[in-house]
């Protein structure tokens, strides 16, 4: 019986192998280079998070030794903030009314009318609404003439005449007036 | 049989070389592992001491910024605070806020009633019925802010002159309580000289 060896099998299949394990060799290689580089890098990193956590930890025992020392002020000077800036908060929403109705009289007392004033209302925001009452039509075109002068207007963001009417069974007449005060806040 | 013995001792070398080198792999990545855990938490430590530090930095710039000016007399100014807008809120302190202010000014309150639409948590708003003298009156109007002894503020003024011996009269008045954290105390906050003289001027007022 004539044994056959079929020798080009054999050498393909040795090939094989060796190139699967040249193969598995670089593999591994790169991975342990590339764990070699990253634990390096990972390692410079962890100590200098860690020196920057030792600097942070002591600038924190400074701070802390600091308001130790001054824990009465501390707890005085929050407080006090605390309250200082609620009020000015809060008496941001006051009106201060009746300075800026003396403001108006001032306003009109070169044209002799600040007697005159009739209703008189203004809100945190400036928004002016009064009225004022004369005698007479000329003397009402007179107040509009009034109103219309710069150094006048100069008081106001803006001011209109809402109404001009006689009031009825009264020899009277009433300039309703709205508008916007400059601000004195 | 001779190239297949050799085959067999080149693959055993190699394999053991390979499998050496697989084991040394697997080591360095759980030590990767564990050093990329290890930064993360001295990082996660990190993020949290800034925030922390942030908040004493503040508190220490708020005390080296003020110390000089206030020190002396904080108690004062904040017994003055505290007066003018307190803690909480008792019917009893805005009676008596309500009797300071006709001590002080001349006017009556005739009665009071409580606007709920306006009452907020912080502030009370309550519409006064008031008569008096018109210089009573005009010495309410100049000074209704700090006379009861606490802040009042009215946000809208509306009046007939010639109809001022009596009127309706809004006002607001305040009370928050003090908060213990350091939230929104800034260590920009520098109380300025101005500052305190409205203080004084507030203490004198009471």
């Amino acid at each position: 019986m004539k044994r056959r060896i079929n020798l080009f099998s054999q050498r393909i299949d040795n090939q094989t192998a060796k190139r699967y394990l040249r193969t598995s060799q670089r593999v591994t290689y790169g991975v342990l280079l590339f764990g070699v580089i990253a634990l390096m890098a990972l390692f410079g990193t962890y100590i200098y998070l860690s020196n920057n956590l030792a600097e942070l930890n002591t600038k924190k025992n400074t701070y802390e030794r600091y308001i130790l020392t001054n824990k009465s002020f501390n707890q005085d000077i929050k407080n006090f903030v605390q309250k200082f800036s609620l009020l000015k908060t809060y008496i941001k929403t006051d009106a201060n009314g009746y300075r800026y109705y003396r403001d108006l009289i001032a306003i009109l007392e070169p044209a002799g009318i600040a007697d005159n004033i009739d209703t008189f209302s203004i809100d945190n925001n400036q928004d002016l609404d009064y009225s004022i009452k004369v005698l007479t039509y000329e003397e009402g075109i007179q107040v509009l003439d009034f109103f219309e002068r710069p150094d006048v207007l100069d008081h106001f963001n803006s001011l209109t005449l809402e109404s001009f009417n006689i009031t009825q069974n009264e020899a009277e007449y009433t300039l309703t007036f709205n508008g916007i005060m400059k601000s004195r806040k | 049989m001779e190239g297949l013995n050799k085959l067999k001792l080149l693959i055993s070398k190699k394999y053991i070389s390979v499998v050496l080198f697989i084991v040394l792999d697997i080591v360095f990545l759980v030590f990767i592992s564990f050093l990329g855990y290890k930064i993360y938490g001295v990082y996660s430590e990190i993020q949290t001491l800034k925030t922390e530090i942030d908040q004493l930095r503040s508190s220490s710039l708020l005390i080296k910024n003020n110390k000089d000016l206030l020190e002396d007399n904080i108690g004062e100014y904040n017994a003055v605070l505290d007066s003018i807008i307190p803690d909480t809120e008792t019917y009893f302190q805005v009676i008596s806020a309500f009797e300071q202010l006709e001590a002080k000014t001349g006017v009556n309150i005739e009665s009071y009633s409580i606007n709920l639409l306006e009452t907020t948590e912080d502030k009370m708003s309550l519409s006064l019925t008031i008569t008096g003298t018109k210089e009573s009156i005009e010495t309410l109007f100049e000074n209704y802010h700090y006379f009861g002894g606490r802040l009042i503020t009215n946000e809208k003024l509306d009046f007939t002159p010639e109809g001022l011996g009596s009127m309706t009269f809004p006002v607001n008045l305040f009370h928050a309580a003090t908060d213990e954290s350091t939230t929104g105390n800034s260590g920009s906050n520098v109380i300025s000289s101005e500052d305190i003289e409205f203080i004084q001027q507030i203490a004198d007022k009471l």
